[in-house]
């Protein structure tokens, strides 16, 4: 009997080998992803892994062996390569891309058995991609009782866009200093040093809510910030008070009590049971005082970004203790992504108008704004990736 | 004597005499009223003898970032729209011994108060828009100057709502929400 079960064993161990699974790789390119599917006659477990930002291995359990591939990869350009790898007894497939990518999102589907990743490339930062949500995990319709997938994190975009809001500008001049100097030129000449600087330091997409002289209304430069799904939005002005002594540099960050509306969306939030904007029912009024307090959903990291300028802009006046300020900031409350409005200095103070007129002095100020964002995107894919 | 000018003479004496007695009668009888005028007065002024209500306002100056106060005594009214009314005139005008965190020619054109609200609306001229010079920090010191000195001193004002020249405005200029009533934020007092 003993040998009976030793020739199965042995009999079963040359079928694997002389049967191997077979599984066919392909792959395509979608307008806004690439589709990457393992297909195979039969059900397999498999565990997903990522030796880096540029593959992706399936690993195959449960089944010893080789693995028959094939693959078409003609649809694709971002995955260019595929091969067999091993992971002690269990074989595996690695995907390798031509460039870095993020995994959206992972299924399973049946007749025949396939695993589908679908997959992006990864924009802007240098900072390890953020893999699949455990709720995307659960989104897998045919249920994938024997799968699990090792790289679960908490997905967070990355900083991709950046949209930079040159304050007031056209027949709006903002504040005039005695020597005429005007906020809106000031105000659009940081912005074009700033997007230069990031777009060359960082390659990260900048998107201007003007590019000229031209008056852009408050709400629709937040519009289209959000529009163009912005993960950052900061703002630029130049600052005056009647106080003539008044100046240094200023960043806030929105202020949620400082009015009443918003205090009381923000209770009402607080109270209720929904926790997104997803969940809203279709009451008109209430999607409306929602999406006026979308700023809320990110205040922290406003905050944080808020901290990280001020204190570049503190060491290149020599301004001391100066913190972040909050106030009820209209082009900041209905930006849903951190959200800063940064006054670099008083023009109605004579020796700060001055450095404003000076080239040089503006060149300094976008490179402060530029320090403090680069330290809150490490922050960020620090913290979210 | 000639008969003829006794008779004159008595005809002068006794115009003289009534003459005379009109003037007294007339004099002493405005006399009286005057005194009785004047008494009046006093008595008015003794009944509404104005009691006085302490105030602390604070203002803009050179010598801080932040609001710095000044107690004045003003005159209490039962009205309290009255009050505020002073209140607020008080305010503006004694704001030029400081910095005025507002326009020259801006003047507040009526106050209102929404009880079941707790909530005071300034509706200001439109001068104040026009004029305004800009700047974050000019737009926070204009609109808490107002929205924290009138919560401190009321205990009955809980925000403030701020119009121009009737309307609701988005912005002063460009940058602080003016659609929603403002709750107050003592941070720029120093206290």
């Amino acid at each position: 009997m003993k040998k009976f079960y030793c020739f199965l064993t042995y009999i079963l161990i040359i079928a694997v080998h002389i049967f191997p699974l077979s599984i066919k790789v392909r792959t395509f390119d979608h307008n806004d992803f690439t589709r990457v599917v393992f297909e195979s006659d039969s059900r397999f477990s498999y565990v997903m892994e990522r030796g880096s930002e540029r593959d992706l291995t399936l690993f195959v359990k449960d089944k010893p062996g080789n693995i028959l591939l094939r693959s078409d990869l003609s649809g694709s350009e971002l995955l260019i390569r595929v091969e067999n790898i091993t992971n002690g007894e269990d074989p595996g497939i690695k995907v390798k891309g031509s460039e870095r990518f993020d995994i959206l999102k992972t299924f399973v589907l049946n007749d025949p058995f396939r695993v589908v990743f679908d997959v992006n490339r990864k924009t802007g930062s240098s900072e390890p991609a953020p893999a699949v949500t455990e709720s995307e995990e659960n989104q897998n319709e045919y249920g994938s009782d024997s799968s699990e997938i090792r790289t679960v994190k908490k997905k967070r975009s990355s900083i991709g866009v950046i949209c930079i809001d040159p304050g007031h500008g056209g027949s709006d001049l903002g504040a005039v200093g005695v020597k005429d100097t005007k906020e809106k030129s000031i105000t659009l000449k940081v912005s074009n040093k700033l997007k230069k600087i990031i777009e060359r330091e960082l390659g990260i997409r900048i998107v201007m809510t003007r590019e000229s002289d031209v008056e852009v209304a408050l709400d629709s430069r937040v519009a289209k910030a959000n529009n163009q799904n912005a993960q950052l939005f900061l703002s630029i002005h130049v600052n005056s008070s009647y106080r003539k002594s008044a100046r240094g540099p200023e960043t806030y960050f929105v202020s949620l009590k400082a009015t009443d509306k918003v205090s009381s969306q923000l209770a009402m939030k607080e109270n209720s049971s929904f926790n997104g904007m997803d969940d809203v029912p279709e009451d008109d009024d209430l999607k409306m005082i929602l999406w006026s307090m979308a700023q809320t959903e990110h205040i922290r990291e406003s905050s944080r970004l808020a901290e990280y300028i001020q204190d570049e802009l503190n060491i290149l006046l020599n301004t001391k203790n100066r913190g972040v300020k909050q106030a009820p900031f209209r082009v900041l409350m209905r930006a849903s992504m951190p959200a800063v409005l940064i006054e670099i200095a008083f023009v109605s103070n004579k020796y700060e108008e001055n450095r404003l007129r000076d080239d040089s002095f503006l060149d300094k100020v976008a490179g402060s704004i530029y320090t403090g964002v680069s330290k809150f995107i490490y922050y960020y894919n620090s913290t979210f990736k | 004597m000639n008969k003829k000018i006794i008779y004159i003479l008595i005809s002068l004496a006794v115009i003289f005499f009534v003459t005379s007695l009109i003037i007294y009668l007339s004099s002493s009888g405005t006399f009286k009223r005057a005194i009785e005028d004047k008494k009046g007065d006093n008595e008015v002024l003794e009944e509404t003898a104005p009691e006085l209500e302490k105030v602390k306002i604070f203002f803009l100056t050179n010598r801080s970032s932040l609001f710095l106060p000044k107690e004045y005594e003003i005159e209490k009214k039962e009205d309290r729209i009255e009050f505020l009314k002073n209140f607020l005139d008080l305010m503006m005008n004694e704001s030029s011994n400081f910095i005025s965190p507002f326009p020259e020619q801006t003047r507040l054109q009526s106050v209102f108060y929404i009880g079941d609200k707790q909530m005071a609306v300034l509706d200001f001229n439109e001068e104040l828009i026009i004029n305004f010079p800009g700047g974050s920090r000019g737009e926070i010191e204009f609109i808490y100057f107002f929205v924290d000195n009138l919560c401190y001193n009321f205990k009955e004002i809980k925000k403030v709502k701020i119009l121009v020249a009737g309307n609701e405005y988005k912005t002063l200029s460009g940058h602080l929400d003016l659609e929603n009533p403002y709750n107050p934020d003592y941070k720029y007092f120093r206290r």
